[in-house]
């Protein structure tokens, strides 16, 4: 017959770490900024657009424990020589101990592991027992995670695609729950609402008329134009520390993957708070459905301003965002439409346009009267209807969402983004059939049909694709849990390997994949590498918790291990081990691919 | 029949910061108490297991991993 039963002690509360915050100047490079412990605010840098949250207190700390021992027959029991109640069991402040007895204690989230091991005595009538319950605070990741358990790898590999790479604490936290569940709580958890900082100045920036603007001096025009692209740049700083500091990188991976197909430039608009309302409509309907999306792209300003469709009137169509709705967002060039297509649907948007504020506008005045043949399809709505501006123009939408390539034609880019390598038709036509299916274009289903499928979770499809610039950067410090000093300097920084951030080259997006090691980018990289490096060289060298001095083990946790040409400590013969260490991890293929 | 350990179990018992509004261990919600405490019950296995106590805020969440294992040695007659 087992004894068992617990009772506790009141418990004081564990200390609390306090925020550090370290900077490193540095030769050429950004400052970086240590933000211990939290997740969350307390951490310096930031552009000023963003503002950080006031710092927050340790989420998590361990107060205490109880342990309980079960024997298989009346005994009296001992933990550490404490004298269990009389159901076997004992608690323990978690606070170091004090005299004689040392306990465990809780060290603080991401310090030194702690670790302590209770000895067990047992002593009854039919002999005595002993044994022994460790218990381990902070257990490093090497160690628990190790790289020949298979879910590791696998959600490694899952954070690596859907995400900007992985941390300890994200991997740590989905380790002992099912892959399948796992990908549907991330999918659905999502939410863009949740972010990180607020918004950035451009999205109450005051837009002037062309009347308001011609009015203004010489100097106060140019003042007006530097502000502008001071708001701009907020919001490329705002982006890359959403991407890096978000608790939910899904959303952000999927709004730069709409970017990328629904293409506006912010050099090319230059008008902020245009720039920031198309990536607040990104980052709103990244995961929800994508008719949606289409329908509210084709009425977001910024795209109105990089298509010109303010001049796409009655008797002078514009042909730009009507061919680009068919060749770049829906079916593909060659597939379903012809060039007539293209001209009557730019018929059914004419008169979609934007006012002087920038604020979208339906002209009924400015509408092709008449029915429109798209697709084989007639759209006709009354003449005399003043909605006719309004309806066709969401009819089209409608009418092009019917035809079933479109949901192939998404899937396609989906499967080129996530899994990557020659395409599976019949895998892709699954998918398409729950993309369309949904009777939404739900792309939060789709994307959990993509994330089980054995296409990407294959053994051999992991870190066989290479990280954009951004990606790049990002799993660095995700995976790392530091923070750049400014935010805008690895935006430059990525554009100088070819990916600005918001500023695609042309309406076809980034290409991607060896693109991104190109003979200029590769070159470009390489001295980015290094300059990082150099970076977190001295952070090392500073006073940071002690865990977090092991950043080269964080990085190295954090690679792909099937493709690591890392060098071993061994052969490494310098008289500047740890840094060589830390160049030849940013330069290794693997933490480069994902 | 000679005594024998026959199982032990560990109650960790933390408490999350004023911002948390959900707490999981190993992916399963946990109560949160009035006073922002919580607790939770571990079986001991006879090697290890690795327990993952994440806490969710709207502005950031964070884990925290505890190791926890036992062994127990013969037992000697009385």
């Amino acid at each position: 017959m087992d004894h068992t039963q617990s009772a506790t002690e009141p418990q004081q509360a564990g200390s609390s770490t306090a925020d550090t915050v370290l900077a490193c100047a540095t030769l050429a490079a950004v400052p970086l900024v240590l933000s211990a412990c939290g997740g969350g605010g307390g951490g310096g840098g930031g552009d000023g657009d963003g503002d950080e949250p006031a710092p927050l207190g340790p989420a998590i700390t361990f107060t205490g424990l109880t342990i309980a021992v079960t024997t298989s027959t009346a005994a009296a029991v001992h933990i550490d020589a404490v004298a269990a109640d009389a159901e076997g069991a004992a608690a323990f402040r978690l606070d170091g101990g004090s005299g004689t007895v040392s306990r465990p204690r809780d060290p603080g989230h991401r310090q030194a592991e702690s670790l302590y091991e209770f000895a067990i005595s047992a002593e009854g009538g039919m002999g005595s027992a002993t044994g022994t319950c460790v218990v381990r605070i902070n257990p490093a990741p090497e160690d628990i995670l190790s790289e020949s358990d298979a879910r590791v790898l696998s959600l490694r590999h899952l954070f690596n695609r859907m995400s900007f790479g992985v941390g300890e604490e994200e991997l740590g936290r989905w380790l002992n729950v099912p892959y399948a569940e796992a990908v549907q709580r991330i999918v659905d958890a999502a939410d863009p609402s949740q972010t990180t900082q607020r918004p950035p100045s451009a999205a109450t920036f005051h837009v002037l008329t062309w009347t308001e603007y011609d009015r203004l001096s010489p100097a106060e025009q140019q003042a007006y134009g530097d502000s502008k692209g001071d708001a701009i740049s907020g919001i490329y700083a705002w982006w890359w520390r959403e991407i890096i500091r978000t608790r939910q990188p899904l959303l952000e991976k999927m709004a730069l993957f709409w970017h990328n197909l629904l293409v506006v430039a912010a050099s090319d608009v230059f008008e902020p708070r245009a720039m920031w309302g198309y990536l607040d409509l990104l980052r709103s309907n990244a995961l929800g459905s994508y008719r949606d999306l289409i329908l509210a792209i084709a009425r977001d300003p910024a795209m109105v301003m990089f298509l010109d469709s303010n001049s796409n009137v009655k008797g002078r169509p514009n042909e730009n965002f009507a061919r680009e709705l068919l060749e770049l967002f829906t079916l593909g060039e060659g597939h379903v439409y012809g060039e007539a297509d293209v001209v009557e649907v730019a018929k059914c948007f004419t008169g979609w346009g934007i006012t002087d504020r920038q604020v979208f506008v339906l002209r009924q005045d400015r509408h092709e009267p008449g029915a429109k043949t798209v697709l084989g399809s007639t759209i006709s709505f009354a003449d005399d209807d003043p909605e006719q501006v309004r309806k066709d123009g969401e009819a089209v939408i409608e009418r092009v969402l019917q035809e079933s390539r479109v949901a192939v034609f998404i899937c396609e880019k989906l499967w080129d983004e996530f899994v990557g390598g020659a395409r599976d038709d019949g895998m892709i036509a699954g998918w398409a059939d729950t993309f369309r299916g949904s009777g939404d274009y739900d792309i939060r289903r789709v994307l959990k049909d993509i994330f089980t499928s054995s296409a990407f979770t294959a053994a051999g499809n992991r870190g066989n694709m290479i990280r954009s610039p951004v990606e790049y950067a990002a799993a660095i410090f995700r995976a790392t849990g530091l923070q750049p000093g400014r935010y805008i300097d690895y935006y430059w920084r990525a554009s100088q390997e070819d990916q600005a951030l918001l500023n695609p080259p042309n309406v076809r997006g980034w290409v991607g994949g060896l693109q991104w090691i190109s003979a200029k980018t590769l070159l470009e990289r390489r001295t980015h590498m290094a300059w990082t490096g150099w970076e977190f060289y001295n952070h090392g060298s500073q006073k940071v918790p002690e865990r977090l001095d092991g950043v080269l083990e964080l990085l190295w946790f954090a690679t792909p291990v099937a493709q690591r040409a890392y060098v071993d400590d061994a052969v490494l013969i310098t008289w500047d081990p740890r840094g060589e260490r830390i160049r030849r991890l940013l330069t290794d293929p693997a933490l480069n691919c994902k | 029949m000679p005594l024998t350990i026959t199982s032990i179990a560990v109650e960790l018992r933390g408490a999350v910061a004023q911002d948390i509004t959900a707490l999981e261990i190993d992916g399963d919600p946990v109560a949160i108490a009035a006073d922002r405490s919580w607790r939770h019950v571990v079986t001991v296995p006879p090697t290890t297991t690795v327990v993952a106590v994440t806490a969710i805020a709207p502005s950031r969440s964070q884990t925290r991993m505890v190791e926890i294992g036992s062994a127990a040695a013969p037992a000697a007659p009385g």
